[in-house]
C-alpha cells in the first residue's frame, strides 16, 4: 500500500510539467542571466533584494490565479518579475515595487485570462504604473552599456528559438533609425543606448505572447516602438531610458491589435477580389 | 474511373471530399511533391512512366475547363509535360511546400462556386493505364510508402517539439506558425477563429481551401494543445451544411 502511494506521488511529481509551463520561460531566463550578472556588479547587492521581491510578487499572483482557474501555471512570472526589477532603479522602495507588480500581473495579464490572453506584457503594465504613480522616486541610472552588450547572444538565442520575432527587431531598427534621421534636432542623447533599452526591446517590445499576430503587425509593432523611443526619449531629456522604452512598448502594444486587424481585412479583401 | 474505383482517390476542395462526378471543377492540381523526404521520389516514378504520365495529364484536362497545375519539386525537368492546358510550378521538398494545400493556396481561391481537384502523381499514371488496359495496376498509390516522421526528426524539429510541448495554455503568436501554413493564410487569426468556432471568419480567411493535413503543423507547434485539424473539419462540416 505504501509503495503504491509513493509511486503515485512520484508519477504526480513527474507530471508536474503538465501543470507548469516552464520551457519558453526557461529560455528567456537563460538570455536574461548574463545582463543580470553584469547589473549585479554595477548596481550592488540591493538588486538581489529588488529581484527577489519582484519575483515573489509576480509568483504570488500567478499562482493564485492559476489555482483559482485550475489552469496551467506559466513560469513566465519569473521573467516578468526579473525584468521589472532590472528596469527599475536599484533604490526603488520595495512597497512601490510590490504595488506596481501586483497591478501589472493582475490588470495587465491575469484579468484577461493569463499569459497569452492579454494584449499587454505584465512587466510593461507594472512599470508604466510605477512611472506614472511615483515619477519622482528614482534617480536615473547610468547607461550600463556592458549589460546591454552581453544581452546580444541571448537575444540571438531567442530569435533562433522563435521567442523573439526578427520582424519586430527589424521594424524597431527602422523606426528608430528613420526618426533619428528625420528629426535631427531634439534627439535623445547617447544615454538612450543603455541596458534598459536593450532589456526593454527584447523582453517588453518583442514579448511574443501579447504581441502582434500577423507578420505585417510585427513590422508595425517594432516600427512604432522604435519611433516612440526616439520621440519619448527626446522628451525625457535622455535621462530616463527605462521610462522611455516602457511607454514606447505600452503605446506600441495598444496600437498593434489595430495593425493586426488591418492585416486581416486586407487579407480577406484580397481573397474576396480573387473570387471575382 | 468510377467503376475501377480510381475516382475515390481524387479529392475536391472545399471540404476535402471525394468529388461528385457531375460537378465541374475550376482547376486540377497534380501533386508530384513530397511532404516528407522519406516518401518515394515522384521524379523517379514519373521519369520511368513518362508516356503514361503525359497521357494521364491529358485525360485529366478533360475533367475541367480550367488549368491543370503540375506541382513538382525544384530541380526536376518537367518541360516535356507543359502544354496549353498543363502548367508547371516548382515547390520545395518537405512541409508545408510539399502539401497540395500549399500549391492550391498559391494559384486558386477555393469556394463553393470554384472547387478544385487534387490528384496524386501515381494516380495520374494509373489513370493512363486504366484508359489503356481497362484495369488498374496492382501496386498503386503514393501513400502506401509514406515514411514515418520519427526517423526524419532533425535536431531543430526535436527542439521545437521540446519547446512546444502542449500544456493547455493560450496561443502564443510566434513566427513559426506563419511559416507552417500555405501562402496567404494568416495562421494566428485562423487559429483563433477555429478555437472559438467562428466559421464565417474561417471562410473569410481561406479555410475553404484547406483540409486537416494543412493544420497538422499548427497543432504540433501550438502550446495550447488544440487539434486544429479537428477544429477545421468541424468548421468545414458546418459550412458545408449551410451551403446546401
Amino acid at each position: 500500500m505504501a509503495t503504491l502511494t509513493a509511486s503515485a506521488a512520484i508519477s504526480r511529481a513527474a507530471s508536474l510539467p503538465g501543470l507548469v509551463q516552464t520551457r519558453p520561460a526557461l529560455l528567456l531566463l537563460v538570455a536574461l542571466a548574463a545582463p543580470m550578472v553584469v547589473l549585479f556588479f554595477e548596481r550592488g547587492g540591493r538588486l538581489a533584494l529588488v529581484l527577489a521581491v519582484g519575483i515573489l510578487v509576480a509568483a504570488f499572483w500567478s499562482v493564485i490565479f492559476a489555482f483559482a482557474r485550475k489552469r496551467v501555471l506559466d513560469a513566465h512570472f519569473l521573467v516578468a518579475g526579473a525584468v521589472s526589477a532590472a528596469l527599475l532603479p536599484v533604490d526603488v522602495p520595495l512597497w512601490q515595487l510590490a504595488m506596481s507588480l501586483s497591478f501589472g500581473m493582475v490588470v495587465g495579464e491575469q484579468i484577461f485570462g493569463g499569459r497569452g490572453f492579454s494584449f499587454l506584457s505584465p512587466a510593461v503594465a507594472a512599470l508604466a504604473f510605477q512611472f506614472f504613480s511615483f515619477p519622482a522616486t528614482y534617480a536615473p541610472a547610468g547607461p550600463e552599456t556592458l549589460a546591454a552588450l552581453v544581452l546580444v547572444p541571448g537575444m540571438l538565442l531567442l530569435v533562433v528559438a522563435d521567442l523573439v520575432s526578427w520582424r519586430v527587431l527589424v521594424g524597431f531598427a527602422v523606426g528608430f533609425g528613420l526618426w533619428m534621421l528625420l528629426h535631427q534636432s531634439g534627439l535623445p542623447d547617447g544615454s538612450i543606448f543603455s541596458a534598459s533599452l536593450a532589456l526593454g526591446l527584447v523582453f517588453l517590445v518583442a514579448d511574443p505572447a501579447p504581441g502582434p499576430a500577423t507578420n505585417s503587425g510585427r513590422y508595425v509593432h517594432g516600427f512604432l516602438a522604435g519611433m516612440l523611443v526616439v520621440v519619448l526619449g527626446a522628451a525625457a531629456d535622455g535621462a530616463a531610458a527605462a521610462r522611455t522604452v516602457v511607454f514606447a512598448a505600452l503605446l506600441a502594444s495598444i496600437f498593434t491589435p489595430l495593425a493586426d486587424r488591418i492585416a486581416v481585412l486586407v487579407n480577406v479583401n484580397r481573397r474576396r477580389r480573387r473570387h471575382g | 474511373m468510377l467503376q475501377s474505383g480510381l475516382w475515390t482517390r481524387l479529392r475536391v476542395r472545399p471540404y476535402g471530399r471525394i468529388p461528385d462526378p457531375d460537378d465541374e471543377v475550376s482547376a486540377i492540381f497534380v501533386t508530384a511533391t513530397r511532404a516528407d523526404p522519406l516518401m518515394p521520389d515522384p521524379a523517379l516514378a514519373i521519369d520511368r512512366q513518362h508516356l503514361a504520365f503525359a497521357k494521364g495529364l491529358a485525360l485529366l484536362a478533360m475533367l475541367t475547363d480550367g488549368p491543370v497545375h503540375l506541382c513538382h519539386e525544384t530541380g526536376v525537368d518537367v518541360t516535356a509535360f507543359r502544354s496549353d492546358r498543363v502548367r508547371t510550378s516548382a515547390f520545395t521538398l518537405g512541409r508545408p511546400g510539399g502539401l497540395p494545400g500549399f500549391h492550391i493556396a498559391r494559384f486558386a481561391a477555393v469556394s463553393e462556386d470554384r472547387p478544385v481537384l487534387q490528384v496524386g502523381y501515381a494516380d495520374v499514371i494509373d489513370l493512363a493505364k486504366l484508359a489503356q488496359t481497362g484495369r488498374l495496376p496492382e501496386v498503386t498509390g503514393s501513400d502506401v510508402f509514406s515514411g514515418h516522421e520519427k526517423g526524419s526528426a532533425s535536431a531543430s524539429a526535436r527542439f521545437a517539439r521540446w519547446l512546444n510541448a502542449s500544456t493547455g495554455g493560450a496561443i502564443v503568436p510566434r513566427e513559426a506558425l506563419d511559416r507552417a501554413v500555405p501562402p496567404g493564410i494568416l495562421a494566428v487569426p485562423l487559429m483563433r477563429a477555429l478555437s472559438i468556432g467562428d466559421v464565417e471568419t474561417v471562410r473569410a480567411l481561406g479555410g475553404l481551401g484547406l483540409v486537416e493535413e494543412d493544420m497538422a503543423a499548427l497543432t504540433r507547434l501550438c502550446a495550447s494543445g488544440a487539434d486544429y485539424g479537428m477544429l477545421l473539419r468541424a468548421a468545414l462540416d458546418t459550412l458545408e451544411r449551410e451551403a446546401r
